[in-house]
């Protein structure tokens, strides 16, 4: 060694010293929900629900607001500081400007395919989990990843991606592993930053732009598995991938519907022709069981999704929940939450995991509530179907409105629909989607499995009766309906019926509860606080409706409240 | 996935794109794709693919930003798919149900194709073999481009009831439906008094179904502006149009303008929502069979209403 690059060597070390701080250890990923927040659902049972005690019924009422950044926005043009022709050096600001406190602005780090052209500088909105690490908060909207100082919302470093465009829906928020962030494009990458700067590590096409895929996934970290899917509506084929969290390099692939001769689940579709363009597609994240080895997650819809061109089968592994092996990518068992669907209802709802109860045994359960306004219980190591019940005022697709009805269930359990209420030329009077796919909570105190519930009616036309089909979502049109009103429905999970409703103003973004018996949602004029027993009203804060779920955590031994609205993100702490 | 459109848009657009919009020249094509949205009848959702679709658009899927052929190739292309690729395919490029022809508006290799490359290779791949010169399956590929530029939003292909049916709404019994009328909706209403002339004020049967069934228009999603009661906590009743309602506030509007707002706690002050529509939503409730006779039957009678 010579004399000078001693003295470098030297002066690095400290750096070096900062550097070697290991980030996120995947195995806390699988720790019970508490001080941190390092996944998308905090932990992966997917029950939401933090052990933290001290934020409970007595509480939560001292929640305070300990900052806010409402001045966040979304990068644009070439570098992300606004469009190219702005003289003016970029009204908009791109990336981090402070705020209220007077954070620091983020360094800006520019990735994408794009020219910026498509990109807004908008105010940030963020999507999905935002994770909680050693005091930094990684959060996303659609195009633009941040690393946000959780003690003051200075925005640490800012990755902006120029996007082409495309079907653009909304983000379920960045991963973690080690000291990487993943994060997936609408246009159909993912990228992996390195946590400490924002800069790529490498990135990865996850399918191709050009037929029609857009990507809003989270990439789900399980042990050395990137787990990576895609939408489409344009009927082409749909997968989950597993990526090597290193390389990015595949390491399998689990298609939803047949491909090739052979393939299980063909026998349920017309051709291989129908079901290698069937759907199925994976956009929400599951959850995992370590002890099994299972990723449980829930498959798309069916394509053509209202009209004819798949034969009277059930179109398996669409709106299905799917438990696979996560080293092999196989398929173990399958649960149809919505055979042979005819009325987009994804099965793209978060499966709870937990270990409880259950016709007087302690059970492996999996827990669901899907988009059709179905709640399943089933054994999660077997698939053994234990529950259905049936959530919804108005819910009439398969058998009578009432929630007494009896249910038109199949062997297995499984919701078999009524066809002279899917979409018909003269029009049938049939429930709207009873849920969509932000996520529920479960608190085991209470036994309770918490889900958002909208009641409405509309006519649902066809207005495509060509028997080839439609394609994607075409094919029908919307008529008349009524309104039955939104509630949060607290179901007791050993009879799957609702115990209680709770009467909503808001759109459903997720829930998020507490082990002192508090559930976070959305309501009235922003985040809200509810009691788990009963629902009465505890807490709220007025920022505005919530863009994102709430999340808890610990900072400096103190419970915090996180909240990102459309008018900003929020930090409450516990005083 | 997702799907969010006005109930009002939606059922008025219904009438106006029902016209096919199939097997269309060239040059029609292009003119399609500037209103690909509307003939998708439930369009894209994004925000960022708001902006109008069809060649030079920035953005998007390169289906409908890559720049069309000229008219020439086209018609080539129109042509040579006409003559080498529908009989199987089908004029629409949808495929033939009964010859197991695949739909080649979702196909990967169309999709994905970029200058004939992959359309060329599918031809050499296919069975029975089909040879043609490069140029033309250049034209081929080029026009199958044109037709996948005027795909609707969220999948939908390029216009809709290639097979000609009659979109009938008409299919009730008419006097079955004045027995369900008149015990299910005659308490409220007459066909002499406030439905007199239903059937000639919304002379398209859909219009007509979906009027009444909503309640005389809009009865879905409408959370504000109820009239309602706001009992305090000492008793005393203050009734006008509730403004806000949720589990913290109250505000409502008194008839002489004066408005007032209360804080509230585990649901006091009460408020009790006058809802003009509970006793059709209630209705809704009974008529609803599961093969949607009642329904049907009612919107039969009611178009005999002239």
């Amino acid at each position: 060694m010579n004399k000078l690059s001693f003295i470098t060597t030297l002066l690095a070390v400290p750096a070096m010293l900062v550097a070697q701080s290991s980030g996120l250890d995947p195995a806390d990923i699988l720790k019970p929900l508490s001080d941190q927040w390092p996944s998308y659902s905090g932990d992966m049972t997917g029950k939401r629900y933090s052990a933290l005690k001290q934020i409970n019924t007595q509480t939560v009422k001292n929640l305070s607001l300990r900052w806010v950044n409402n001045g966040i926005t979304n990068g644009c043009g070439p570098n992300g500081t606004g469009p190219a022709t702005d003289t003016a050096g970029g009204g908009f600001g791109g990336g981090g400007r402070g705020g209220r406190g007077g954070a620091a602005a983020g360094t800006i780090v520019v990735g994408g395919l794009g020219t910026g052209e498509v990109n807004t500088c908008a105010p940030t909105r963020f999507g999905g989990g935002i994770l909680f690490v050693d005091g930094i908060l990684y959060g996303a909207s659609i195009n633009d990843v941040y690393a946000i100082d959780a003690r003051d919302g200075s925005v640490i470093w800012h990755y902006y991606w120029k996007y082409r465009g495309g079907t653009t829906t909304g983000t379920r928020g960045p991963s973690m592993w080690h000291n990487y962030i993943y994060f997936e494009l609408h246009d159909d990458w993912v990228v992996c930053l390195d946590a400490r700067t924002g800069k790529e590590v490498w990135k990865k096409e996850i399918a191709p732009f050009d037929q029609q895929y857009f990507s809003s996934n989270v990439p789900m970290v399980i042990g050395n598995h990137i787990i990576v899917g895609t939408g489409n509506d344009t009927d082409e084929p749909a997968y989950l991938k597993s990526l090597d969290p290193e390389t990015g390099d595949e390491q399998w692939r689990l298609y939803s519907t047949a491909q090739k001769p052979g393939d299980p689940g063909l026998e349920t579709w017309p051709s291989l022709e129908a079901a290698r363009h069937g759907g199925g597609t994976s956009w929400i994240p599951g959850s995992y069981d370590p002890d099994t080895h299972l990723y449980m997650f829930g498959t798309g819809n069916p394509t053509p999704a209202y009209t004819q061109g798949r034969g009277d089968g059930d179109n398996l592994y669409t709106s299905c929940l799917l438990a696979v092996n996560i080293d092999t990518g196989k398929i173990v068992w399958y649960f149809s939450t919505s055979p042979h669907d005819t009325h987009d209802w994804d099965s793209t709802q978060t499966p709870i995991v937990a270990d409880a109860m259950f016709g007087g045994r302690m059970r492996k359960l999996v827990m669901m509530a899907t988009r059709n306004g179905y709640f399943y219980v089933l054994d999660r190591v077997t698939g053994e179907h234990l529950l259905t019940s049936k959530l919804g005022l108005v819910n009439n697709y398969a058998s009578a409105i009432g929630t007494d009805s009896p249910l038109h269930l199949n062997k297995r359990g499984e919701v078999q629909r009524n066809p002279n209420k899917d979409a018909t030329i003269a029009g049938s009077l049939v429930n709207d989607d009873v849920l969509n796919h932000p996520p529920p909570t479960f608190v085991p105190e209470t036994g309770l499995f918490y889900v958002h519930e909208t009641n409405s009616m509309r006519i649902s036309y066809l207005l495509e009766p060509d028997p080839r089909g439609s394609m994607g979502l075409g094919g029908i049109g919307d008529g008349g309906g009524v309104s039955y009103g939104t509630f949060l429905d607290a179901i007791d999970y050993t009879t799957g019926k609702v115990k209680w409703r709770h009467e909503l103003t808001n759109g459903s973004v997720g829930l998020t509860s507490t082990a002192g018996g508090v559930i976070f949602l959305s309501n009235g004029g922003g985040i809200e606080a509810i009691q788990a027993t009963d629902g009465k009203p505890l807490w709220h804060s007025e920022i505005g409706a919530l863009s994102s779920p709430a999340e808890v955590f610990l900072l400096d031994g103190k419970p915090h409240v996180l909240a990102s609205a459309a008018t900003g993100l929020y930090m409450f702490e516990l005083n | 996935m997702g799907r969010r459109f006005g109930l009002i848009v939606t059922a008025v657009g219904i009438g106006s794109f029902v016209a096919p919009l199939m097997a269309q020249a060239p040059a029609v094509a292009g003119a399609a794709g500037a209103s690909g949205a509307t003939a998708g009848g439930r369009g894209g959702r994004g925000a960022g693919v708001a902006a109008g679709r069809g060649p030079g658009r920035i953005g998007g899927f390169p289906q409908y930003t890559r720049p069309l052929a000229s008219q020439d190739v086209l018609a080539r292309g129109k042509a040579l798919y006409d003559a080498n690729c529908a009989s199987c395919h089908a004029p629409d490029l949808r495929g033939v149900l009964a010859k197991n022809g695949a739909n080649l508006l979702r196909s990967t290799e169309t999709f994905s194709d970029k200058q004939g490359e992959l359309v060329a290779a599918s031809l050499l791949k296919h069975n029975p073999v089909v040879n043609l010169p490069q140029n033309d399956t250049l034209a081929i590929s080029e026009y199958i481009h044109s037709i996948q530029a005027t795909m609707g939003g969220q999948g939908s292909p390029p216009g809709r009831n290639p097979v000609g049916l009659t979109y009938n709404v008409l299919v009730g019994d008419p006097k079955a439906g004045e027995a369900a009328f008149g015990k299910l909706c005659s308490s409220c209403h007459s066909v002499t008094g406030d439905l007199k002339g239903i059937g000639s004020k919304y002379d398209d049967p859909k219009t007509l179904q979906n009027t009444w069934v909503s309640g005389g228009g809009g009865g879905r999603g409408r959370g504000g502006g109820q009239q309602g009661i706001v009992t305090l906590a000492d008793g005393s009743k203050l009734e006008g149009r509730l403004v806000r309602r949720d589990d913290f506030l109250v505000i409502i509007l008194l008839p002489d303008g004066t408005r007032k707002s209360f804080a509230r706690d585990n649901g006091v002050p009460q408020v009790e929502v006058k809802d003009p529509q509970e006793a059709h939503k209630k209705m809704i409730l009974v008529m609803d069979d599961p093969d949607n006779k009642n329904m049907h039957d009612i919107t039969a009678y009611l178009a005999t209403i002239k």
